[in-house]
């Protein structure tokens, strides 16, 4: 069996209103809701980026995770095509799917919103984290029936193969009614040359 | 380290189309060598409350799709109808077996069984059948999967996308087949999504047309099946993916992620542009995206060479149009013909682009597919006639 984390340089997880970057705990808020938290997280970051607030509950989750992750270990010094992004999750956008159909579920009160609707695809995160970290290069965003790190993290080494790729932005972000999971591994290939 | 098999024939052995134009992939051939379109209007409103002009697959019964059904199960959704069909037909003639573990199933699509989120779904079907994992579940069963599908859910690069995935796969040599399938329904849901843009059309669209006034959603089920075993006349030769890194819903002007995914699918399939002899992109028939494909063209060097949006066809099928795509070209090149980019008269776009009017006869080599997507998503994937490769 291979250890497919051995290629992990750096790691997030958010999950149970504590979040944990390389096994050490970064920041914890007891008591919130999900959206609350997820503001107070933001708030606890020595960052501006006012998007954070128009974003959906994946999005900023995403965000948040990769904030954090980035603390402890950056980017900067990669170019925009040497980085690639895979993203997994169960529930795909069901939250924001929901929140799109109520837009119309009257008749008479039918106003579908753009921006509602473009949270509709899960590998919209996918888009805000190239944004941020303006990452052009390679991603892709699998729906999984439960998290499969092997293959997460398998896909991602083998993206890795390709020299012009120098490491990978693997991530489990799901979001459903409150339940909230997010795992980010910061991934360099196996074999550097 | 040079990548594992980059030179790795993978051929093209295989596939089938489901669209409103027909029901496999002959049945597409007549209408786009004619340019006819099948799309129309549908006014509608147990489907959907505003007229819409669209590709819709007619209403049939489950046992037109099921063909190797003994009935032993709940019942399946439409669009699983489709992509149980789409796969099995695709895979008729062939050696290639989905219960053999070297053979790779991937699927693609935007938002599954939407309809069963919607309210829409026949008795019978359980509510978590709106997830895509227990669509491919279903799917997979039907068509006898040795594991769990592979899901690609990536916008509207995910059929194109789901390629590269299969493509890296089969370079890897973990498997020798990959059956890659995608499919998308047209309803309320995206239908009103696309509307609250102000991105529909309620013509049959234009892709690069001065009077192109935006999309048709396209209802269709593809299959492309893959193998480094089988061989045939056309390969998958390259391909990339790359983001814009510029905005979510808009692509960016300049055509950034677009230019990079064709330059690296060129690099990968080690390719010169001038190798290249015809186009089949996106074409939506937005303002934005058509532009922004006329610059990433321009930037390439491609913009002079013929081109062709098949969205005037059948449709923007979402999550099965680069798949559905893909298969047009590979039929081109096998056929040796352009098909015309229906809806085209003239160009509105600032860079040079030369859109076919004509269906034309003419041997082809190389074509280049590409697809972008909201979340600043693009794709680009070559595939080569078997005369055009060694020589």
């Amino acid at each position: 069996m291979i250890d497919w984390q051995a290629g992990t340089m750096s790691s997030c997880t958010i999950e149970r209103a504590q979040i944990v970057c390389n096994g050490k705990r970064v920041f914890k808020a007891w008591g919130h809701s999900f959206s609350s938290f997820m503001r107070v997280a933001y708030r606890a970051l020595d960052w501006s980026y006012p998007r954070f607030y128009k974003m959906d509950p994946l999005c900023q989750l995403a965000t948040l995770a990769t904030r954090y992750l980035l603390q402890e270990q950056d980017l900067t010094h990669y170019k925009a095509t040497e980085i690639a992004l895979v993203m997994a999750n169960t529930r795909a956008t069901l939250h924001t799917d929901q929140r799109h159909l109520h837009t119309m579920a009257d008749a008479d009160h039918y106003h579908p919103r753009p921006a509602i609707f473009v949270y509709t695809l899960p590998n919209i995160l996918i888009g805000e984290l190239c944004m941020q970290y303006q990452i052009k290069g390679p991603s892709a965003f699998f729906i999984q029936p439960q998290p499969d790190w092997d293959f997460l993290l398998s896909y991602s080494q083998m993206l890795l193969t390709d020299p012009q790729l120098k490491v990978c932005l693997t991530g489990w972000i799901e979001y459903d009614n409150n339940n909230y999971a997010a795992t980010l591994h910061l991934v360099q290939p196996f074999e550097k040359t | 380290m040079p990548q594992l098999g980059n030179t790795l024939p993978i051929y093209c052995v295989s596939d089938h189309m489901l669209t409103t134009l027909g029901t496999n992939t002959d049945a597409h051939l007549p209408a786009l060598r004619a340019g006819q379109t099948g799309l129309r209007l549908y006014h509608d409103p147990a489907w959907h409350r505003d007229p819409a002009c669209c590709g819709r697959i007619p209403a049939r019964s489950a046992s037109f799709y099921l063909k190797n059904d003994n009935g032993d199960h709940p019942p399946y959704t439409p669009l699983e109808q489709w992509l149980i069909y789409s796969i099995e037909s695709a895979l008729e003639g062939t050696d290639i077996r989905l219960q053999d573990p070297d053979t790779l199933l991937i699927l693609a699509s935007t938002k599954g069984n939407i309809d069963v989120l919607e309210g829409q779904a026949e008795e019978g079907i359980p509510a978590e059948r709106a997830e895509l994992s227990a669509l491919a579940a279903a799917v997979g069963e039907a068509v006898q999967y040795w594991g769990h599908p592979l899901v690609v859910c990536h916008a509207c690069i995910s059929g194109l996308l789901a390629l590269d995935v299969a493509k890296r796969y089969l370079r890897t040599g973990q498997y020798r087949h990959a059956v890659v399938a995608g499919g998308d329904l047209v309803t309320t849901f995206t239908l009103s999504g696309f509307q609250a843009f102000q991105a529909l059309s309620l013509q049959p669209c234009r892709p690069f047309d001065a009077a192109r006034e935006g999309i048709n959603l396209g209802e269709g089920a593809g299959t492309l099946v893959l193998s480094v075993d089988v061989q045939s006349e056309v390969q998958l030769s390259g391909s990339a993916s790359a983001n814009d890194a510029h905005h979510i819903s808009r692509p960016a002007p300049t055509g950034e992620g677009l230019y990079l995914a064709i330059q690296q699918a060129l690099v990968d399939a080690d390719c010169d542009p001038t190798q290249i002899d015809y186009l089949c992109v996106h074409g939506t028939a937005t303002r934005y995206n058509d532009e922004m494909e006329a610059q990433a063209l321009q930037r390439a060097g491609l913009n002079a060479l013929p081109l062709s949006s098949f969205k005037g066809y059948w449709g923007h099928t979402l999550g099965a149009a680069g798949l559905l795509e893909s298969i047009a070209t590979v039929q081109a090149l096998k056929h040796g013909e352009f098909y015309p980019s229906a809806g085209f008269e003239s160009l509105g776009v600032s860079v040079p682009l030369a859109p076919v009017q004509q269906h034309q006869k003419t041997p082809l080599h190389t074509c280049l597919k590409t697809a972008s997507g909201f979340g600043g998503c693009n794709a680009a994937v070559i595939f080569q006639h078997c005369n055009a490769i060694g020589s």
